[in-house]
């Protein structure tokens, strides 16, 4: 089954979330889903679609790359699973702790240094860069 | 008769002068117009040859799949594995692969991370408590 039919669910529902730069690519028996949404409900959606098509993500044959990371300029509420986020002085875990923003509090991105990390002001004036994952649109 | 003669070879060299105006005229006339041709010809040569471009440009990222080289990607599962303490991953010609313990709960966040890295494959080793 090619693998465009085994996820055909997954890329209707993405089709219809309306999942922009939508991208759909099959290479080397892998098959590569790549687009952007605003919405962390969307991403979330999609990717339970995922680990119910493909239990546990065992197959090794997708990857998924929805990037629901708050956009620059706008304000994203920190999603951590309940800790603080730690801010650093550069993109990167090596980089030294220059604060924290709490679980939910709600920060300003002033720029993204690379697809993994966004420079973030608090309401406080702290500024730093934190892992965009752990950034939702507000 | 004599006077007769050279008003008439006076009338016939200025009708000569004339001739040499016009003809020296309508030479810079053709020069101009060849090369306005040119101009116009490059400018449209130039259109002709953008348009592909941006065609190109605009198809590229439809078609390509962009794979991380090994040293970017070694370096970003780090961030993305940190807050996994029992996950272990290991890459190799653009493939992430994932050992170690996870409680189900989080393996979708861990696994978002991951895919987000642009690796060539992700092949989930991990066992999975719970």
């Amino acid at each position: 089954m090619a693998l465009k039919d085994k996820y055909k669910e997954l890329i209707d529902a993405a089709t219809t979330a309306g999942v922009s730069d939508l991208k759909v690519r099959e290479q080397d028996n892998v098959l590569y889903i790549d687009g952007n949404t605003a919405n962390g409900t969307v991403k979330d959606n999609l990717w339970n679609i995922y680990n119910k098509i493909d239990p546990d993500f065992r197959a090794g044959d997708l990857i998924l790359n929805i990037d629901a990371s708050a956009a620059v300029g706008s304000k994203a509420k920190v999603a951590t699973q309940s800790s603080n986020l730690n801010i650093r002085k550069g993109p990167g875990t090596d980089q030294e702790i220059v604060g924290k923003a709490a679980h939910n509090e709600i920060v300003t991105v002033v720029s993204k240094a690379n697809d993994q990390w966004s420079l973030i002001r608090t309401d406080s004036g702290k500024e730093g860069y934190v892992y965009s994952q752990y950034l939702s649109q507000a | 008769m004599r006077c007769g003669q050279s008003h008439l070879k006076n009338l016939f060299m200025k009708k000569n002068l004339l001739h040499y105006y016009f003809l020296v005229f309508g030479i810079f006339a053709l020069i101009i117009g060849s090369c306005k041709g040119k101009s116009s010809q490059t400018t449209t040569t130039d259109t002709a040859v953008t348009a592909p471009a941006d065609n190109t440009i605009t198809k590229t990222p439809d078609t390509a799949v962009i794979i991380s080289a090994d040293d970017s990607l070694k370096k970003m599962i780090t961030d993305a594995t940190k807050d996994f303490p029992g996950v272990t991953a290991t890459v190799d010609q653009g493939v992430i692969t994932l050992t170690g313990n996870i409680t189900r709960d989080k393996l979708p966040k861990l696994m978002m991370s991951v895919n987000a890295l642009h690796p060539k494959k992700v092949n989930n080793n991990l066992t999975i408590n719970k």
